[in-house]
Formats: C-alpha cells, sequence, structure tokens
C-alpha cells in the first residue's frame, strides 16, 4: 500500500515512541533515495504542500526543509501542533486525522451541493 | 555460572557503520564456536529488520547474516536483538525462526515495555526462548524499572536484560539496579554495557558480583559510541574470580580478528563519548553527532546536552538535524 502511494520501489515506516516530560510534539520525517532530483523544485514543491495543508491544520509545518543528507538521498521534517481542543497539542498525529475527516466531509458537502444544483438545472 | 553473551556482530554493526559481511560472521563464528561463549548475538546494530536510511541501510541483509552464523554455530546459540517498531513479527521475527534462531531478545525504551508485549507473547507462544531488554535503562528511577521489567517476565520473558545504551552507569549504578530486580523478579537477570566512561568491564564485573547471570560484552568491545566492555576482558577479570570460568585463548583470537579485520572501526572512549555517557544519550548517535555538530557550526558537546535535555531516545535521529539547527539559530 505504502508502495501504491509513494511510487517508491521499496518503503519502510519507523514508529519512534518518546515519553520525555514536557512531550515532545507530533513529527515526522521522510528519507528519499532517487536517482535524479531537483532539489528547487522539491523545496517549492513541499513548501506549496504545507501551506494547503496549514489551510486545514493550523499547527502543520514544516522544521527541516528539504535538504540533501548523503548521496542521493533528500531528507525533510514536519511538525504537527494539534489544536488543543479535545486532546493535548503534542498529539499532532491524532489531531490530524481528525481535521483530514473534517476537510473531506466539507469538501463532499461541497461537491454533493455543486452536483445538486448541476442536476436541478 | 555466568552466561557470556556476545554482541560484537550486532552492537559491533553500529560500529561498522552496518557494514558487517557474512564471510566476516563466518569467520567469527568459527571462532566463537570453540571459545565457551554461550551465545552470539548477529544482525544490524538496531536489531533485525532495522536497515534503514534513518539509523544506517546494512550493507548485507539480516537472513545472509544469520544463516552464515547458524551454519557454523552448533553448541554456541545464535541469538537476535529485535526493537518493536522496527521489528515486526510478521517480516522479521517469523524468518528468524525459520532462519534457526535460539534466542530472541526483545528491546525496548526503558518505559514503553507495553510495545513489547505482542512479540513476546508470541514467540513465548511458539515456545521460542525469548529474553526482554531494558534499553537506555538509566532513563527511570528504580521503582519504575522493576515495574518495567515485571511486566516483561510477565508477557512471558524467561530474562529480563538491563542495557546501558548511553553508557552512563558507574559501578554503583549497576548494583542498585541488578540487586533491585534480582529482588523483585524471578526471572534471570542480565548486564549489557557501555564504555562511554571508561567503567564498562567494572560495570560488567559489578552485575557478576550483584548475581546478574547473563553478561554482555563484545571483542575489542565493537559496539556504538564509545563501544561495549571488552569481552576479553572481562573473561581474564572473571577468571580470577571464578576456577572453572572459560579459558582465554579462543577470546583473544576473536578480538585479534576483530583488530585486524576492522581497524577502522575499533571504539574508543573520547571526550566525545564521555560527554555522551555523562549526559545520557544513547551512544549510537556519535556519527550523526559528529557530522551535524561540524556541518552547522556547534560544538558536539552543546550538541549532545541538548539531546540529554530533550530526552532524545534511540530511533530519534531525525531529530539530531533540527536540534543542531536550533542551537545554531539560538
Amino acid at each position: 500500500m505504502a508502495a501504491l502511494i509513494t511510487g517508491c520501489s521499496a518503503v519502510k515506516s519507523i514508529l519512534v515512541l518518546n515519553p520525555a516530560e514536557p512531550p515532545v510534539m507530533m513529527r515526522t520525517t521522510v528519507h528519499v533515495r532517487a536517482a535524479n532530483f531537483d532539489l528547487v523544485q522539491i523545496l517549492q514543491e513541499s513548501r506549496d504542500l504545507v501551506a494547503k495543508v496549514k489551510n486545514y491544520v493550523p499547527g502543520y509545518d514544516l522544521v527541516v526543509e528539504p535538504h540533501v543528507a548523503g548521496s542521493g538521498q533528500i531528507s525533510a521534517t514536519v511538525k504537527v501542533l494539534g489544536s488543543g481542543y479535545y486532546l493535548p497539542e503534542y498529539s499532532g498525529n491524532l489531531d490530524i486525522i481528525n481535521a483530514a475527516a473534517v476537510e473531506t466531509a466539507t469538501q463532499h458537502v461541497h461537491l454533493s451541493r455543486l452536483n445538486r444544483e448541476i442536476i436541478t438545472t | 555460572m555466568i552466561s557470556f553473551y556476545d554482541v560484537t556482530l550486532r552492537d559491533g554493526n553500529h560500529a561498522m557503520r552496518h557494514s558487517l559481511t557474512p564471510e566476516f560472521v563466518r569467520e567469527y563464528c568459527q571462532i566463537a564456536e570453540q571459545s565457551g561463549v554461550w551465545a552470539v548475538e548477529v544482525g544490524h546494530g538496531n536489531g533485525i529488520g532495522a536497515s534503514s536510511f534513518l539509523v544506517g541501510k546494512a550493507k548485507s541483509d539480516d537472513n545472509a547474516l544469520l544463516t552464515a552464523a547458524r551454519d557454523n554455530l552448533k553448541k554456541v546459540k545464535l541469538a537476535i536483538h529485535a526493537i518493536p517498531g522496527f521489528a515486526t513479527i510478521k517480516r522479521d521475527i517469523i524468518p528468524a525462526i525459520e532462519a534457526g534462531v535460539d534466542i530472541f531478545r526483545i528491546g525496548t525504551h526503558v518505559t514503553e515495555v507495553t510495545t513489547a508485549q505482542k512479540h513476546i507473547e508470541y514467540l513465548s507462544g511458539q515456545n521460542q526462548t525469548v529474553h526482554g531488554v531494558l534499553m537506555m535503562s538509566h532513563a527511570i528511577d528504580l521503582k519504575g524499572l522493576v515495574s518495567q521489567a515485571k511486566l516483561m517476565a510477565g508477557y512471558g520473558a524467561s530474562a529480563v536484560v538491563l542495557m546501558d545504551s548511553a553508557g552512563n552507569y558507574v559501578p554503583k549504578d549497576v548494583a542498585i539496579r541488578v540487586n533491585a530486580l534480582k529482588q523483585e523478579i524471578r526471572v534471570q537477570v542480565g548486564f549489557h554495557a557501555h564504555n562511554n566512561l571508561g567503567v564498562g568491564v567494572s560495570n560488567a564485573i559489578t552485575a557478576i558480583e550483584s548475581d546478574a547471570t547473563i553478561i554482555d560484552g563484545s571483542s575489542m568491545g565493537l559496539g556504538a559510541g564509545a563501544g561495549n566492555a571488552p569481552l576479553e576482558s572481562i573473561i581474564v577479570n572473571y577468571r580470577r574470580m571464578e576456577s572453572n570460568a572459560p579459558s582465554l585463548d579462543k577470546f583473544l583470537e576473536m578480538s585479534h580478528l576483530v583488530e585486524t579485520k576492522c581497524p577502522n572501526y575499533l571504539p574508543r572512549t573520547t571526550s566525545s563519548s564521555i560527554q555522551s555517557g555523562d549526559a545520557g544519550v544513547f551512544s549510537g548517535f556519535a556519527p550523526q553527532v559528529k557530522q551535524l555538530a561540524a556541518e552547522f557550526g556547534v560544538s558536539q558537546e552543546d550538541l549532545w546536552q541538548e539531546l540529554g535535555k530533550r530526552r532524545l531516545v534511540a530511533g530519534q535521529e531525525s531529530m539530531i538535524r533540527e536540534i543542531a539547527q536550533d542551537l545554531m539559530n539560538l
């Protein structure tokens, strides 16, 4: 599934739990190895995507921008600060799932209204 | 009688930047088989299934290393280290059972033992020998340590091993912890030293004097950070304590093999290792700390201190760059 989503031939996900106090904010680091890449384009696309996600997850941030980390390897880190309504702010991993669900529902409603308008007119 | 547990071909893989080959495993195991060591642990530095860009891509896959070891170990047990979060039951543990591994060590950060429940229960249900490993064992109080060890025993681990992953202990810390575990749990207790402060061998000997029965070491101390307690040094000390201790020759032969085959990887206690040990940070971070301190123009000492303050756990290699970046921007 992960290979299907990313288009990479091999994918590994690693889970790290840290019991530190004060709590560590939810973060994800992606390391990619590629034969060829355009770092300028990757930087631009990453910033655009982060700006887009920020619309529905305000605490979503690129804390380490895409950079070359070793030969043919690009790495970047995002941090997710939760909204802190029901869950603590550090649990951005849970918050982003809720935010994505709300955003999906909003778009779904928006599209079905659009469809109704198309059908009725 | 003490069971000496050789981590050269696993922890040593950290020092070798995960470049261990089946040829070296074969050559090493042929001597180990004759040495009187109880078990040889093989695999990626962070255990089987951990090869990745995050903690280091292994040159040889786990199965090739395990097969090379299995073919050359008969009396001596073949062991693996596995950390839930890296290693999964289906992808890593089951193939290791099929490869003929005798001892399965399941390790977690000392406060996160519940993440090992599935792995330990699965293996114990398959009638495999499974041990629990408390990594970064300095990073908890004594009461917490005992309760986490009890959880592991409750899941079915027949031994609990204390890992001094940061090389933070001095001998009295070891005595206090091993004694507490011996009093509170019924399973075997093991101890795994790192030599960051230069007291790895003393710590291992203190663990023996405190009645730990499984003692880890590696030839020439080949292991993460400042390395482990050198196995040959533990043995020569133990020979002064115990009349039927193993003889020294094969241990020296193994250390000689490591010295000649891996001259560029031999660990030692350095100012950086003392800083990391004292700050209680995982030894395996040393290569990244050295590189990123240079890249961002910050001192290694400041970086180790900050990693200690943020209480990083093994596997958080990706945070070192972010923290180095923060220090540079202070």
